[in-house]
């Protein structure tokens, strides 16, 4: 993929997706199809790591909201890992939608509330 | 009207109308006076001239020496057996339309697949193939068969528009000039041939080198490759647009000479880009190809370095397989960069290759090249690296220069003994105002993004102000992308300045405006509207603007 990678691991029956690189509005269509391809139907949901991208645009936050719908009508839970002062919280806070995506600072937290 | 020569009878071989002469038939030979006029024929200065222009000199004289009024002569052509016309006088349409007479038919085609002598005394009885013959009022002629050890090379004929009955001296005069042609055209052939060789491969070379270098933002390239004086090499170099706005650059030298060299450097030109888009590392994609090469795939050694430089680190990352080290290149210096020199590619199996971390600073270039550059008959390595280190402290960074002036001299005048390639690559200097025209195109925003962070750590700002910008920025240009223009697309400018403690980054598109809408572009705008100090908006006839303002440099906490 341009820009970005991805990197998957399976943790406590959720998949989690370790992403970095940049994300702009020229990858999301291909970096969603990635990561729900990868996420398998007994799957308790999905955590998406952003703590090492570089960049994350309004483009890559409407790829989150998709990912959430998107799971929600599967029964699944979308949980997003943005530590504090890394440039993904940085544009989730500007966009004032932290609190909306419920977004974590681990993935520890992230898949505590997967199961909670 | 058939007209015999002197005591030669009419041979029964010869068609209607047609006589062969043969020059056993004139012991007399040619008359004194013409002796001398004959000598003019293996004037040493003829075998010096290209074929076109050595046929050229024979025919005039000829023409000259027999009184005629045409004179032509047809060549053999290998492939298709066929005489083609090559050069004439007083029936320069035949060479004009390739008049082609095919071997054995008609009157040359018999002068040649008989190897006689025939003189025709009137065309207009003859069997004639060539219509110009006919056309032109050509009235006589006489042919002889141009021989050269024992080979066939063409045929040489001159004619009369008055009817001339060809003496037997006319037939041994031509004969003797045809017997003095024939070696020299064989041997212009045969030069023209090679030369046709060289040309051909020397083509197939360049073929084999990229056509356009890409373009780049923050990095100017420039190469250069210089064939050998006489037979092609295998030098090649490349420049591979990488991911993430990086630049690759590559040089190499296929040990030996000829078309299998270059064959090779191609082979192993589109092996190593193909490993370079793969997104290997430099160290492993030398590795790689030595693999490819010790593999049993094709046999062969080179020498080669493949680099990755990005502007974010400001470093080139190189590996080197037996190649010469790169030249770095200031505006106050020049010198050549520690290189670990691995074995050549194809040396032995197994070879890992390491990295060497070579910094660019902006405004330094860095110049790879082949050792046609700098080697000189009787002279140690070290002395061509010093010349090149001397001339390019005079030339400077420039890409353009390096490749041009320096190599211009270093090499000098004539063409280099060795095939000579160059690459220089600049990182280009910080401008005081960041100035960039990129089509609205989603896929500039990655090298607008690169550019403008660039400028902004130079100018000073911290990594989370850079981020609020770059984000900031390219919210705007997203909006433009998506907004400004129709299916038919456009152009965004984007100016970047400092203005105190301020960055200003003006972007600029001249499409009409479009209110942002859906929640989407709403949060962009958002994003915008807090992450900076201020955004505003001029609506123009000639399109719209952003301006984004943010305080930069500050200590932590107050910004």
């Amino acid at each position: 993929m341009e820009l970005a990678d991805v990197r998957f691991d399976e943790r406590d029956g959720a998949l989690v997706a370790h992403l970095s690189g940049e994300v702009d509005m020229t990858n999301t269509d291909e970096l969603r199809g990635v990561v729900v391809d990868r996420l398998a139907h007994e799957s308790a949901g999905l955590v998406l790591d952003l703590a090492a991208l570089d960049y994350l645009d309004s483009s890559g936050i409407h790829m989150l909201y998709d990912l959430a719908n998107l799971l929600r009508v599967r029964g699944q839970r979308l949980g997003v890992v943005v530590p504090p002062g890394c440039p993904a919280e940085s544009a989730l806070r500007y966009a004032a939608v932290l609190a909306e995506l419920g977004a974590r600072s681990t993935v520890d937290d992230a898949l505590s509330l997967m199961h909670g | 009207m058939v007209s015999a020569i002197g005591p030669g009878d009419r041979d029964p071989r010869a068609g209607a109308g047609q006589v062969i002469v043969g020059s056993q038939g004139g012991q007399a030979g040619p008359e004194a006076a013409h002796i001398a006029e004959l000598y003019r024929l293996s004037d040493p200065a003829l075998s010096e001239l290209r074929l076109d222009a050595l046929l050229d000199e024979l025919l005039i004289r000829i023409g000259q020496i027999l009184d005629v009024d045409t004179t032509a002569i047809l060549l053999l052509e290998r492939d298709s057996g066929d005489l083609v016309a090559r050069a004439a006088k007083g029936l320069e349409e035949e060479v004009h339309q390739g008049v082609r007479i095919p071997f054995g038919k008609g009157f040359a085609g018999r002068i040649a697949a008989e190897r006689v002598a025939i003189f025709i005394a009137d065309v207009d009885d003859a069997e004639v193939l060539n219509p110009i013959l006919r056309e032109k009022g050509v009235r006589s002629l006489l042919g002889v068969p141009l021989v050269a050890q024992g080979a066939l090379v063409g045929v040489l004929h001159v004619g009369t528009l008055q009817p001339r009955a060809f003496s037997q001296r006319d037939a041994a005069v031509l004969e003797f000039a045809g017997a003095r042609a024939a070696p020299a055209i064989e041997r212009a052939h045969i030069f023209d041939a090679l030369e046709r060789e060289h040309r051909g491969a020397v083509a197939l070379q360049r073929s084999l080198l990229p056509g356009r270098l890409p373009d780049f933002v923050d990095v100017e390239v420039a190469a250069r490759y210089l064939p050998a004086m006489d037979e092609v090499g295998g030098d090649w170099y490349d420049v591979i647009s990488l991911e993430h706005g990086r630049v690759g650059v590559a040089i190499g030298d296929v040990m030996g000479h000829g078309v299998r060299a270059a064959a090779l450097m191609g082979q192993l030109r589109a092996a190593m880009r193909a490993y370079a888009l793969e997104g290997h590392p430099p160290a492993a994609v030398l590795g790689l190809l030595n693999r490819l090469l010790t593999s049993g795939y094709e046999p062969g050694m080179a020498t080669a370095a493949y680099g990755v430089f990005s502007t974010e680190e400001g470093c080139l990352r190189l590996a080197v397989a037996g190649h010469l080290p790169p030249l770095v290149v200031s505006d106050t210096g020049a010198w050549f960069a520690e290189a670990d020199p691995y074995p050549p590619l194809g040396a032995r199996t197994g070879t890992t290759f390491a990295e060497n971390e070579i910094p660019l600073g902006p405004g330094e270039a860095v110049l790879l090249y082949t050792d046609g550059l700098i080697e000189a008959r009787r002279e140690p390595l070290d002395t061509g690296m010093r010349r090149l280190q001397a001339a390019a402290e005079v030339v400077g960074p420039v890409p353009t220069d390096l490749c041009g002036v320096l190599v211009d001299r270093l090499l000098g005048r004539p063409p280099a003994p060795d095939d000579v390639a160059v690459l220089a690559m600049r990182n280009l200097p910080v401008p005081e105002t960041l100035r960039l025209r990129l089509p609205a195109d989603g896929r500039m925003l990655a090298t607008l993004r690169a550019a403008l962070r660039r400028w902004l750590r130079a100018n000073g700002a911290r990594d989370d102000e850079t981020y609020d910008i770059v984000l900031a920025t390219g919210e705007a240009c997203a909006n433009a992308v998506e907004h400004a223009y129709g299916p038919r697309g456009g152009a965004l400018d984007l100016e970047a300045s400092r203005a105190g403690d301020e960055a200003v980054v003006v972007i600029r598109d001249a499409g009409r405006w479009r209110q942002p809408r859906g929640r989407h572009r709403g949060r962009g705008m958002a994003i915008m509207q807090t992450s900076m100090d201020s955004v505003d908006y001029r609506r123009t006839d000639n399109g719209t603007e952003v301006v984004l303002r943010r305080r930069i440099g500050q200590a932590h906490g107050t910004g």
